[in-house]
């Protein structure tokens, strides 16, 4: 049974993660807190989830995806069309100092918002998580074909958004 | 299949950290009640709280009642004598208090003791005896 220790243990090997993909999937900072919380509430409660698992981070990222596309469809329509505006103001990156790369990271997050959630998943997976595509399909419950191809229409998706951008840098 | 340049640059780019004052509001609601911090009226009240929202509830009701008929406050040694059955007194003695409350300059003179009446033998079972016995 996870006591007080584990769970903070547990917090502190995942939670970065978990932040960083549930606010790239939910493009809002308070439902990321919430979902987040949720989370670490459910394995509170529930201990055994993890017992026996080979693959940590794959399965907490997987919990985390689908209490994420919960929120997303108890919202429904309407409010999902209202939060574009703060979607689209969401800090992903960390600040840099550098005016080029600052650039880049906002342009970044605009293009990334973009994405359909599902492609906009499985880039983070792949380039911020390092995952294999079949850690992905495992995470996200897809065939690993089908993270691949998401993941190529959503890399070519970016690349066409930042060419100016990238052109520049390079 | 490695990754291109393009694929390496957004990987360069560090994503933000999570806030670190959500650690401590996470945990402590994640962890178990007994570890929980509790205030001290807050073990007062546990583990009944109703309880005590009832007996408040029934003070505020009773406060108010007596603050709507409009009596004067009693205090508690009046009320002590009010709520104390009084003793039966004799006509005498009322008669005594009535005079003095009305502030007679003669307290009405005390009605002698009247000499109880002799009533008429009532049959008794000697009697019966006696009779029988002549």
């Amino acid at each position: 049974m996870s006591t007080v220790l584990d769970l903070e243990r547990l917090y502190d090997d995942h939670a970065q993660a978990l932040f960083a993909c549930l606010l790239n999937f939910t493009r809002n900072e308070a439902d990321t807190r919430d979902l987040l919380q949720e989370l670490f509430l459910k394995l509170a409660r529930r201990p055994e989830l993890l017992e026996g698992l080979r693959d940590e981070r794959g399965f907490l990222l997987r919990l985390a995806h689908n209490l994420a596309v919960d929120l997303v469809r108890r919202r429904g329509t309407r409010e999902r069309a209202s939060d574009r505006l703060a979607e689209e103001r969401v800090a992903l990156f960390a600040e840099s100092s550098d005016p080029d790369e600052q650039a880049l990271r906002l342009v970044l997050t605009e293009a990334l918002g973009k994405l359909a959630p599902e492609q906009r998943a499985v880039v983070h997976l792949k380039l911020w998580e390092g995952m294999t595509f079949e850690a992905i399909a495992g995470a996200l419950g897809l065939s690993p074909n089908t993270a691949a191809s998401r993941y190529r229409y959503g890399i070519d998706k970016l690349r066409e958004r930042l060419r100016p951008l990238y052109e520049e840098l390079k | 299949m490695p990754p291109d340049d393009f694929e390496r640059l957004l990987k360069r780019q560090p994503m933000r950290e999570v806030p670190a004052e959500w650690r401590k509001e996470i945990l402590a609601v994640c962890a178990p009640p007994a570890s929980r911090p509790v205030s001290w009226w807050h073990e007062l009240l546990w583990p009944c709280p109703q309880a005590w929202a009832g007996m408040a509830a029934i003070w505020v009701i009773s406060f108010a009642l007596q603050l709507g008929t409009g009596g004067p406050p009693v205090s508690p040694p009046q009320q002590r004598a009010l709520s104390q059955p009084q003793p039966v007194m004799g006509f005498a003695e009322r008669r005594q208090l009535l005079a003095q409350l009305l502030g007679s300059a003669e307290a009405a003179p005390a009605p002698a003791i009247e000499a109880p009446k002799k009533s008429a033998p009532r049959p008794q079972s000697s009697r019966r005896e006696s009779c029988a016995m002549a």
